[in-house]
């Protein structure tokens, strides 16, 4: 399965503070200078005393009149019914999705499951973005917050409670729509893919991959598009190694197997026996002895998991049972190992893998291969997925209401849809180009946005360099600073697609902490802080009289 | 009654206007109007203050900035001994605005009930000033209604039960009257001197000057942004130079006589007094002077010639 | 109108209301069933064939879905496409498969989607599979997901056709075959199936190849007596599927090495329909409508003449055209030599003369049988003639006997350490520069399948 290895989340949260700091120190710093330059020393003094204010409205603001505002924006969005001709549309979308194709009892869970979730986000999305951008641009149109701020209200606790209250409302729908959808897959999922609602607990291992003596390499690249996997060959001494960490006899009470699972892929460079599968070995080694335990041979099985057989006991579910005391072949006489006093060293255990059919190719990737903790129920993943769509909910809020708070509803609504098409269709090509552009030294085919432009309008093709000049230089330095101002977009810009935990429910995976759920968390966080203070100075630096 | 009719100057000042200026600009930020040019106003403690001036003469936008609604763009506002921008002088004013802008789809109760919950209030408190309010402008027989069926003088009512729950010390009102019916403007000249009796400050402005004339301790008359008249009502009506006389009933024969005596000397005056011209004329007045003669303002110690 | 008081005003809305409708409902009235009994619109629609319910079943999502996309289908319809190819190149069969689904709720009258799609899961995401058990779930899937095309769309005669190549061709001929077709009748899904075929795909548990053929049937029903036409090869060839389907019936049990008496029938059968139903198609030559049978004689050629008017000499020009164009007259002979006994002996001895040599690996009594086989083959190309230059009409005309006979010639090579120095039996298979090539490629794989010596 395709899932990223964890990243360490104290760098991320440095990395946002810096930056907020460092956004935080140049505003000051311009903010100073203009109002210096503009009013002079008591300009200045004015501007310091906004800072000062500004600290005090963000931080000293009242839980009651936040409530207040937020019971009132509930109000709204519940009176108003924009939120109930959304609610119709919503149900209206999932009854006519919900028949789709003819329910054939071979259908995957994953099926289901994936539709549910991405049904629920793709509907809530936008009206999240609406039901946030057009309330607050309504209520200055009105007027009606006039009335508000003449009471002892600050504006920070104005944007809080346009937040909270939306925050509230969308919670609303989303577990209605979550409750519906989570006894729909119950009751529509066929009974032999019943048993693909689950959350398996992955525990995943680093891997390596050992060519024939014995040294890392990457792996053979067998022609296909997708490098996810890489191949190594059968019959040889090449080999996949995982090596699995902090395994603990503890964390499999009553002697229960440790169960490993798998899911490779097969490469046939000539056809064979069609019949009979491909196979790969597997051995199990203590790290610290290198004792070697051969524990059996395997079919590989390739996406058979994908299908839902009838299956006898586990058989394609690709799972390796390994018994506490294992028994096993040394030449000729047959030995015993216990798995955790002879194999596991300080809860470290590597796990040998090897394609045993000659010039026959076996494709493995890192997290091909992990060990199998004790299941937790579907409920779990399938509310951990759900909590991660409400983080999203509440960050589209969050950054709708804060464009509201400066820009006119219709502006505002562009600017969120803007934002978060970016942030799932382009924030990770976008950090690819960038990527690639700075580790070539800022070098383009073609140049960057103003140098194609220029190329376009003089005709001039993209291999052909620019002529030494005045003209070239300017061109460069524009180009460079779009791309430095990319460079600092990509920070602004969400990463939407974390939020999306599906991808591990639907493969009947736990939802992950360290992957998914601080990350959406913390991204939420990160997005909430400098949204919260943006829009605060957005309402507090305007005559919300002057239109 | 200690702050009665008469005020010292020395009592304390609600608010403070120094050479305020606001010209309001257009999306380019060129100056499109100049709507309060150099004012220069202070209001005292337990006085009732009527704002005059033709439509568009700024005295709304003079009410803003002292709320801080709008940002002066010259000048010095202390209000409440606070500075207009201050959230926090809040908690002491009530501010009835132009139109009461209020959200129409809630109901009185939950009206009174929101911006009772902004000022921290605690149920039990609210719930009281709330019935009381309600009590108070007559609107006990719609306070389940939602504020989008009320009609003009109902929204009124309302707007001008919302400017009072906090029970407060300044309470700016921004044509109170306009829209009510002939009792409810009654009501509410009762109310703000019952108001003014309780030792609060009011701040109105109006274009009914029988009212203000009725209510107002004090009156500043605007004119195209500038102060044209400041003054205690009383002495702006007087008409110095004449003095007018009411006496007991006198036959003929005594009626020469007494024309006779006044010759002479004074006798018996049941009153004696400069007579009194009416607002309007005071209003209209002023108005067609400053038109003949623009630029002309108000300078302190001066009382217009009437 | 100014001088109605209100209420006048409203009778004559109302009127006016009132005798639009009546105007919409004469118009657009369905139909009882029988043309003529709905409004004009209704009827044109039905000439036309424009309405959901003629091209084929209606379904409500697939209705609801376009009326909630607004005007946005194509966009949508596009994205899921490049959706498709996402989950086909990240190997992600399920979701792909999903997106095909919803492809189809979108696209519903699209030939290439339901085509494209299917091949999609029956060709290449089968292939992706390591297990046979696996592969066949793919194909059953590609084949299903054609089915469906089928239902939705019934004027369609290339989605008929396909689905008849499905359990054909893909099942039937392919590197799987052996497996496949046993598994079309007894599905690896036991539990499910009960040991029988898969009855989505096959309902009365029969050979693939008859499924097939209903498939093509079904195909043919479309286009015959309609204008509907299909675009796929000329019609004579694109209606000779079903009989094809027959021989392929026939020669794959004998494959399999059942040589009973069912095996005279089944050839028996594939020759008369091949003559009487086929063969007494009237087809229009392509290009200028000329009218014949492939199977008519002179004197059912005179009589087309006389209706139609069309002179004689161009029928049999065309006939004997066509003749060309579908091997018809090889097919009918071939049927004929495969009933007879010594073809299906000579069959029967290359069959159990390669099993005796690959599983029992009793030399001795394999090339006792081949030897019988070549012998008998022998005798059999030589009572089925030859062309005009000596060329046997029978090896000429079709890979499938070629390539049985060269490979018993390479068996009876091994396991007699060479073939006799001057005359055996096909021995013109052994040294004709013709089949140069295909004995290179069956040594090949013979060595493979054999083991080097
Ligand atoms: N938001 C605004 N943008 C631009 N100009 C404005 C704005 N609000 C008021 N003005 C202008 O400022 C001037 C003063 O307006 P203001 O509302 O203060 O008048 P007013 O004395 O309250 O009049 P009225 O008696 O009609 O209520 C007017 O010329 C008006 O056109
Ligand atoms: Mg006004």
């Amino acid at each position: 399965m395709p899932f990223e290895t964890n990243h360490s989340l104290l760098n991320v949260i440095l990395q946002w503070a810096l930056i907020l700091c460092v956004i935080s120190v140049i505003g000051t710093f311009v903010g100073g200078v203009s109002s210096l330059m503009g009013g002079g020393k008591r300009g200045l003094s004015e501007f310091f005393g906004v800072i000062s204010r500004a600290l005090s409205d963000l931080i000293l603001v009242s839980p009651q009149r936040i409530f207040a505002l937020a019971t009132l924006t509930t109000r709204e969005s519940v009176r108003r019914k924009a939120l109930w001709i959304g609610a119709v549309f919503l149900v209206l979308f999932m009854f006519a999705g919900w028949f789709i194709g003819d329910s054939d009892d071979t259908t995957p869970a994953k099926a289901y499951i994936s539709f549910v979730i991405t049904t629920i986000r793709w509907m809530l999305l936008p009206l999240a973005v609406l039901l946030s951008c057009w309330g607050l641009p309504a209520d200055i149109k009105d007027r009606s917050l006039h009335t508000v701020v003449t009471k002892p209200v600050r504006r920070s606790e104005v944007v809080l409670g346009r937040i909270a209250g939306y925050s509230f409302v969308i919670t609303a729908i989303l577990l209605a729509v979550s409750v519906v959808g989570y006894a729909w897959i119950l009751r529509v999922v066929p009974e032999r893919s019943q048993r693909q609602l689950i959350s398996r607990v992955p525990r995943f291992g680093g891997m390596k991959m050992l060519d024939q003596n014995g040294d890392a390499f990457a792996g053979v690249n067998v022609g296909d598009m997708y490098d996810l996997r890489r191949f190594i060959a059968g019959g040889t001494k090449e080999l996949a190694m995982w090596q699995f960490q902090g395994l603990k006899e503890s964390d499999f009470p009553n002697d229960q197997s440790l169960r490993l699972e798998y899911a490779f892929e097969a490469f046939r460079s000539y056809k064979g026996d069609i019949s009979t599968q491909i196979e790969f070995s597997i051995d199990l080694v203590n790290p610290e002895t290198n004792q070697r335990v051969r524990l059996g041979v395997q079919p590989v099985n390739e996406f058979s998991s994908e299908i839902a057989h009838d299956l006898k006991e586990n058989q394609t579910e690709n799972l390796i049972l390994i018994p506490r005391s294992i028994s096993y072949l040394d030449g000729e006489t047959t030995k015993t190992a216990d798995l955790f006093k002879d194999l596991v060293a300080n809860g470290n255990l590597n796990v040998e893998i090897k394609c045993l059919d000659a010039a026959q190719y076996l494709g493995v990737s890192p997290g091909d291969l992990f060990v199998r903790m004790p299941d937790r129920s579907f409920a779990v993943g399938y509310w951990k997925t759900i909590f991660t769509t409400w983080l999203m909910l509440v960050l589209i809020i969050t950054i709708g209401t804060t464009a509201s708070c400066i820009l006119k509803g219709p502006v505002a609504t562009l600017t969120t849809f803007g934002l978060l098409i970016l942030g799932v269709f382009l924030k990770n090509g976008l950090i690819m180009r960038l990527g690639k552009y700075y580790s070539d030294g800022g070098e383009v085919v073609g140049g960057g946005s103003v140098e194609a432009l220029y190329r376009l309008v003089s005709g001039l093709n993209e291999s052909t360099p620019l002529d030494e000049s005045i003209t070239k230089t300017v061109i460069e330095t524009l180009d460079s600073g779009v791309y430095a101002m990319l460079y600092l977009a990509q920070y602004v810009i969400p990463d939407i697609s974390v939020f999306d935990a599906s991808i591990y429910l639907a493969n009947g995976f736990d939802v992950p902490l360290a992957t998914c759920v601080l990350p959406s968390l913390l991204i939420t966080l990160g997005f909430f802080i400098p949204a919260y203070i943006i829009g605060y100075f957005g309402l507090q630096i305007r005559e919300l009289e002057a239109k | 009654m200690v702050l009665g009719v008469s005020i010292s100057m020395s009592a304390e000042s609600v608010v403070e206007i120094r050479n305020l200026t606001k010209i309001y600009r257009d999306f380019w930020g060129r100056a499109k109007v100049k709507a309060v040019n150099s004012l220069s106003l202070e209001v005292k403690k337990g006085e009732i203050f009527g704002l005059l001036g033709p439509n568009g003469s700024g005295k709304t936008t003079t009410l803003k900035m002292l709320l801080g609604l709008l940002f002066p763009t010259e000048g010095e506002i202390k209000i409440l001994g606070k500075q207009a921008h201050d959230v926090s002088k809040n908690e002491r004013i009530g501010y009835l605005p132009e139109e009461s802008y209020l959200y129409r789809f809630l109901n009185a109760d939950e009206t009174l009930d929101f911006y009772g919950r902004l000022f921290n209030m605690s149920a039990a408190v609210r719930k009281e000033r709330k019935d009381k309010l309600i009590e108070m402008v007559g609107l006990n027989y719609a306070r389940r209604r939602q504020l989008k069926e009320y009609s003009k003088g109902m929204t009124r009512r309302i707007g001008l039960a919302q400017a009072l729950i906090n029970d407060p010390e300044l309470v700016i009102l921004d044509e109170p009257t306009s829209g009510m019916d002939p009792l409810g403007t009654r009501e509410v000249k009762d109310l703000i001197l019952k108001l003014r009796d309780q030792g609060k400050t009011v701040v109105m402005c109006s274009h009914l000057l029988q009212d203000v004339q009725d209510v107002c301790d004090r009156i500043a008359i605007l004119y195209g942004g500038e102060l044209k008249v400041l003054g205690d009502v009383k002495d702006l009506l007087q008409s110095k130079g004449e003095t007018q006389l009411i006496t007991s009933k006198l036959d003929p024969a005594a009626q020469a006589e007494v024309e006779a005596v006044l010759k002479k000397h004074g006798a018996s005056l049941h009153s004696s007094s400069s007579p009194v011209v009416n607002l309007e004329e005071l209003f209209l007045r002023t108005i067609e002077e400053s038109k003949a003669r623009p630029g002309r303002r108000y300078a302190p110690g001066e009382t217009p010639k009437v | 109108m100014n001088n109605l008081t209100s209420g006048q005003r409203k009778l004559v809305y109302g009127l006016g209301i009132l005798a639009l409708m009546v105007v919409v409902i004469l118009l657009g009235k369905p139909s009882e069933g029988t043309p003529g009994t709905g409004g004009v619109v209704s009827d044109l629609r039905e000439k036309y064939s424009l309405g959901e319910a003629t091209l084929g079943q209606v379904d409500p999502a697939s209705s609801t879905m376009n009326l909630v996309l607004l005007g946005f289908r194509g966009i949508a319809a596009s994205i899921l496409w490049s959706e498709a190819e996402h989950h086909r190149v990240t190997k992600n069969w399920s979701k792909l498969q999903q997106t095909a689904e919803s492809i189809i709720l979108l696209q519903p009258h699209f030939k290439k989607v339901w085509e494209y799609q299917a091949w999609n899961l029956g060709f290449n995401v089968s292939a992706e599979c390591d297990a046979v058990e696996d592969r066949y779930f793919w194909v059953k899937q590609g084949a299903k997901y054609l089915q469906r095309g089928t239902k939705r769309n019934t004027q369609f005669p290339e989605l008929f056709f396909e689905c008849g190549r499905f359990f054909g061709q893909k099942i039937g001929s392919a590197d799987e075959k052996e497996q496949y077709r046993k598994f079309f009748v007894a599905d690896p899904d036991t539990s499910r199936w009960q040991g029988k075929g898969d009855g989505d795909v096959n309902p009365e548990n029969k050979d693939n190849y008859l499924v097939a053929q209903d498939w093509y049937i079904k195909a043919n029903a479309v286009v015959e007596g309609t204008d509907i036409e299909q675009h796929k090869m000329d019609l004579p060839l694109f209606m000779s599927y079903p009989y094809h389907s027959l021989m392929d019936y026939a020669s794959a049990r004998e494959e399999d090495g059942h040589f009973d008496d069912n095996a005279k029938i089944a050839w028996a059968n594939a020759l008369r329909e091949w003559t009487t139903v086929y063969g007494r198609k009237v087809f229009a030559a392509a290009g200028n409508g000329v009218m014949f049978t492939l199977e008519g004689s002179q004197e059912d050629l005179e009589k087309l003449s006389k209706e139609d008017g069309q002179p004689l000499a161009d029928k049999l020009h065309w006939q004997n055209r066509y003749h060309g164009t579908t091997n018809y007259l090889y097919w009918k002979l071939r049927c004929d030599i495969e009933q007879r006994q010594e073809m299906i002996d000579a069959r029967r001895s290359f069959y159990e003369g390669k099993k005796a040599f690959k599983e029992e690996g009793d030399l001795e009594q394999a090339g006792k049988l081949l030897e019988t086989g070549t012998q008998l083959l022998q005798k059999v190309i030589d009572t089925a003639g030859r062309e005009e230059n000596g060329n046997s009409i029978l090896l000429y005309n079709d890979e499938g006997i070629t390539e049985e006979a060269i490979k018993s010639l390479l068996i009876l090579e091994r396991v007699r350490d060479g073939l006799p120095k001057d005359n055996f039996p096909l021995k013109e298979l052994w040294v004709d520069p013709n089949f140069a090539a295909k004995r290179a490629e069956l040594r090949d794989k013979f060595i493979r399948w054999a083991g080097e010596n």
